[in-house]
């Protein structure tokens, strides 16, 4: 996948999470690139992440490529139960 | 097997708590009050003679047969239109009655031919039963004298076969009204009337030949008459059917139950089936009619194989095509890694086929690459409802709609795309329910028959979020929220955000007026009307999905929904239309790659340790590929190959040169389909599918009902789809053991704890089920969320407007979306196979007349349509329709090639394509894209078979 598409598709997420405070913001794009995106493109926009120049990245997506906050795991959240699903959970997509 | 027969019971059975206690012939009989006394009779098993009566219209009273007497009352009354009373005492039978009755037969038949050893309805003629149960066995008054029977006779009308499916004979009319009401009652398109008057009277479309009229060709009419009035042309051909099997439509989501009526393993023809909840024994002209495509001559009925695609196919063994397609699988999994490979599991096939393909991507190929055609459709409101409310499923049942008072109809065109669902709307429209129709293009519920929408908020595509937005910043701003609803069922912290949100100035309808092209004062009406004019329900399609902000959009409607108390009870919900017959289920069925069946994460340990445990192998716990990724990893030279069952990619997906790049780089695409589709033109090994009508399963509908498919005739190819994925998976050497699809759905139940109820023993006593169907409800769940919602509480999400990167300009200043019409199916592999192609012969671009003056355009023009994607061209057709600024088009034909100018956009949350917006110029032309020169050479060159020499001759 071209490394323009995958930045453009990134930074739509980032886009949509950009309403609610960084925190959040930062935690929903980072949940979402976990719950639906491939390991592979995961990489891959971590190295697009990390290089100062290239591809324009929103910079919520540049922090949510950033460590994660001790404990937080992505995974956890997104296969919750209904109950306790975190905010951005989701079936499908 | 015999051919089912559904009791008649003359009137509709009412539903009332109250109860009245009659006596008919002697026998006290109870029923609920409302019912008629002929319907009563028949609840007790006495068939009160009738003609004009059936239950699936209300009573007529016009042809005098079904008289009674009752004591206490002067003269005979008709049953049909007598409601039964506690206390009556009715006869059914007496000499009296039977005289009259024998007196109105013979008027009858006194104007009627008596071909009836050759007649088309001879075996199912309820006037020759009639004359039969009155006695009939003289008619006075002779054949001579003005008739409508006789060939010479001024008043002989020639018979309409204008129709490709059915007949209409007026010599064989007995003015019963049957067909009439059917259209108006039932169809809701009031295509037929009587016209002239006494004597003259007789049925008409109108005026016109059924063909030029307004008919829709649902078949309800056919259904109707009791004479061979109307008839299917099949019947005339074939005659009467001997057996029949009750199964499920394999067109829309609406989910239909037919009877297939066969003789031997011909089908007949198709009837909808009374018992059938989603349709009540309605269909439309796909349904009903347009089967004919499963004994086409195109169908594929060998395996075939080749190495390029600029080979001729040749035919082979099923073993060598299976042992081909798994070599080659494993081949390119050595040389380019386990995730080179992936699966496309069909929405058009059964469940259990579908689990099996999902089953055999994460257990053989051992990765998650698999997806399915939701993915194009709506993948979005499994993101969006999931979000808010807890579970990607639609709220209600289609039966919901009877009880709503406002209907918001959103991006969709149910007359065309859900026929049967839009005819049960549009009575509750009637009735008085109140609508607001939402969509760029002025669809046929903003003015039908006694219909017409209060509002049609006409805005432009892209712009549904903002318009969203402005209805609840309304609500939010006047006070209309439920607050009571909010505080008890939602989040009160999110409420609280998006309260704030949307009620910023931003949202307001005077703010997004320009934007959405809509008036704000119509937003307002409409706003105020959803919030407050009783029970509101909104009903949604592709128009609001497929945008790249289609999520986004299905959680505003959830928003508002909320917002306003509109979820959880009868008549209200955030109702998808799904598009494909089984869609639901194969999303159900775990089809996406970071699913497993349940929507269950891969990454939850214990989901995918229980289906580690029972398949016996490792199971990836990271998400694979989806359909646009695996296309664009394809084009990036690291995925190889591709196993699709029943879908048409090349054909569908937007962006169609990239989509056929991909497949052309891949080196093993294997297609499981019942013809050769565009997609096919790209594969090495093709594998005979089969229909519907071929196999056992289930579907499932956008109800989330699950209803069986029953096989009424062996596969053509001799391999139904999911005995074809199991054979390669065990070449793949993945055992899967199963004789029968009921034991594939055992093994769902088992794994699935919103299946869990679920059998095939239980399918066959119940008729369908709705999941969620388990220990706390056994019977399946109609209604999702009635006390609380499936994620606890309902949770508000912030939808801020993002307008789409795909921009109008100078170059594109145009703005094309897509959409269906009724007589042809998605790629149409199917409906262009039958006469349905007589409604449509071509896709056609509709364009404004202001536009096209400018251009210099006019009707039936051929014109080019380029977007920065690529060009094609079609005829054009000037309408107002569409809005000025706005062109659109359908998709059905593989040779427009609409898809080629659709754009690699896509939903933010779920990568669906923007198909709804693609911006664009339009100018004339006098000679096909290039594309669609390629397309008539490929079209050739890429689907030549080579026979051996023998079978050639």
């Amino acid at each position: 996948m071209s490394d323009g598409k995958l930045a453009r598709m990134a930074n739509q997420i980032a886009v949509f999470f950009s309403a609610y405070p960084e925190a959040d913001a930062i935690a929903g794009v980072r949940d979402h690139l976990h719950a639906f995106w491939t390991p592979k493109m995961i990489d891959a926009l971590q190295v697009l992440a990390a290089e100062e120049e290239g591809e324009a990245l929103h910079p919520l997506v540049r922090k949510a490529m950033g460590p994660a906050p001790d404990g937080d795991d992505p995974a956890a959240r997104t296969v919750e139960g209904p109950d306790q699903l975190g905010s951005l959970a989701s079936d499908a997509g | 097997m015999p051919l089912i027969k559904e009791t008649d019971y003359g009137t509709p059975l009412r539903h009332n708590p109250d109860q009245v206690t009659l006596t008919i012939d002697g026998q006290p009989v109870t029923v609920p009050a409302g019912t008629s006394v002929m319907a009563a009779a028949m609840l007790m098993g006495t068939k009160i003679p009738k003609l004009c009566a059936t239950d699936m219209l209300e009573p007529f009273g016009s042809c005098r047969l079904c008289l009674v007497e009752i004591e206490g009352r002067r003269g005979t009354a008709a049953s049909c239109t007598t409601s039964a009373e506690a206390g009556m005492v009715v006869h059914t039978s007496s000499q009296r009655l039977s005289r009259l009755r024998r007196g109105v037969m013979e008027l009858y038949i006194s104007d009627h031919p008596l071909d009836c050893l050759t007649c088309s309805a001879n075996g199912d003629c309820e006037l020759q039963d009639m004359a039969g149960a009155v006695g009939l066995r003289d008619v006075r008054y002779g054949m001579d004298g003005a008739n409508h029977v006789h060939p010479e006779s001024p008043l002989t009308l020639p018979q309409d076969t204008s129709n490709p499916y059915f007949t209409y004979d007026p010599s064989k009319c007995i003015v019963c009204n049957r067909c009439v009401r059917a259209c108006e009652d039932i169809q809701g398109t009031f295509a037929l009337t009587i016209e002239g008057r006494g004597f003259d009277s007789r049925v008409s479309a109108g005026g016109a030949d059924f063909f030029g009229s307004e008919c829709v060709s649902c078949g309800a009419c056919v259904q109707a008459c009791p004479t061979a009035t109307l008839t299917e042309n099949s019947i005339i051909e074939l005659g009467q059917p001997e057996h029949s099997v009750v199964t499920t439509c394999a067109y829309c989501g609406v989910g239909c139950s037919f009877k297939a009526e066969m003789q031997g393993s011909t089908v007949v023809r198709m009837v909808p089936y009374k018992g059938g909840h989603a349709n009540e024994g309605h269909s439309c002209v796909k349904g009903r009619f347009a089967w004919g495509y499963a004994t086409h001559r195109d169908r594929i009925r060998k395996p075939m194989i080749r190495a390029r695609i600029t080979d001729p196919w040749r035919e082979v063994s099923w073993e060598e095509a299976i042992g081909h397609a798994a070599a080659e699988f494993r081949r390119i999994q050595a040389d380019y890694g386990r995730d080179a490979v992936g699966g496309i599991t069909s929405s058009r096939c059964t469940n259990e086929e579908t689990y099996l393909v999902q089953k055999l991507v994460r257990a053989a190929f051992g990765n998650n690459n698999v997806d399915t055609c939701a993915r194009v459709c709506h993948s979005p409101t499994g993101y969006g409802l999931k979000a808010t409310l807890g579970t990607s499923a639609g709220t209600q049942d289609f039966r919901s709609v009877e009880h709503a008072d406002v209907v918001l109809v959103i991006g969709a065109n149910p007359t065309d795309g859900h026929p049967v669902f839009a005819s049960r709307l549009k009575k509750r429209l009637r009735q008085g329910a109140r609508l607001i129709v939402a969509d760029p293009r002025r669809i046929d519920l903003v003015q039908a028959p006694h219909v017409r929408a209060e509002h049609h908020l006409q805005l432009r595509p892209g712009t549904n979020v903002a318009l969203i937005n402005a209805l609840a910043h309304v609500v939010v701003t006047e006070g209309l929220v439920n607050e009571s609803y909010v505080r008890e069922r939602c989040e009160l912290e999110d409420f609280a955000n998006w309260a704030r949100f949307i009620a910023q100035e931003r949202n307001s309808p005077e703010a997004v007026e320009e934007l959405t092209g809509v008036p704000a004062a119509e937003m307002r009406a409409a706003a105020r009307l959803y919030a407050m004019g009783g029970r509101a329900a909104i009903y949604y399609g592709l128009g609001v999905t497929e945008h790249s902000q289609g999520s986004t959009m299905v959680m505003g409607m959830a928003n508002l929904a909320m917002a306003t108390g509109n979820i959880g009870r009868e008549g209200t919900g955030v109702n998808p239309l799904r598009g494909q017959n089984n869609v639901q289920g194969s999303c159900d069925m775990g089809s996406f790659p970071h699913e497993l069946p349940g929507y269950r994460h891969v990454a939850d340990d214990a989901t995918r340790h229980s289906f580690e445990a029972l398949w016996g192998v490792t199971l990836r716990g990271a998400p694979g590929l989806r359909i646009p990724n695996m296309l664009d990893e394809a084009v990036g030279g690291h995925f190889k190959g591709l196993y699709i069952q029943g879908e048409d990619i090349a054909q569908s997906d937007p962006d169609t040169q990239h989509v056929t790049a991909g497949l052309a780089a891949m080196e093993c695409v294997v297609v499981q389909d019942i013809f050769l589709n565009e997609t096919a033109k790209y594969a090495h090994v093709l594998l005979p599918g089969s229909s519907f009508l071929e196999k056992d399963g289930t579907f499932t509908n956008a109800e989330r009902r699950i209803s069986r498919v029953r096989k009424v005739m062996p596969p053509l190819g001799g391999m139904a789809d999911w005995e074809v994925t199991i054979a390669l998976s065990r070449a793949l050497g993945y055992e899967m053991n199963y004789s029968h699809p009921s034991e594939i759905m055992d093994e769902i139940a088992q794994l699935t704890p919103s299946f869990a109820g679920v059998s095939y023993a239980k399918l066959e006593e119940a008729g369908s089920l709705q999941w969620p169907c388990n220990e706390a409800a056994p019977l399946g769940t109609p209604m999702m969320h009635v006390d609380r919602f499936v994620r606890g509480k309902g949770k508000f999400m912030l939808t801020e407007f993002v307008p789409t990167e795909e921009r109008t300009g100078p170059r594109f200043p145009l703005i094309l979306t897509t959409g269906r019409i009724l007589s042809q199916y998605n790629v149409g592999a199917q409906t262009r196979r039958t006469a349905n192609s007589r409604w449509h012969e071509e896709d056609v671009l509709e364009i404004h007349p202001f536009d096209a003056e400018t251009r210099g355009i006019a009707e039936g023009d051929l014109v080019s349509v380029e977007s920065r994607s690529g060009d094609i061209a079609l005829r054009a057709t000037i309408t107002e329709r569409v809005q000025p600024g706005v062109v659109y088009t359908t998709f059905h034909h593989a040779k427009t090639g609409a898809n080629v100018i659709t754009t690699d956009h896509s939903d933010w949350a779920t990568n669906c394509p923007e198909y709804k917006v693609t911006a664009v110029q339009v100018r004339r032309t006098n000679r096909p894209s290039d594309w669609q020169a390629r397309f008539f050479l490929e079209d050739t060159a890429l689907t030549r078979i080579e026979r051996s020499a023998d079978a050639a001759e």
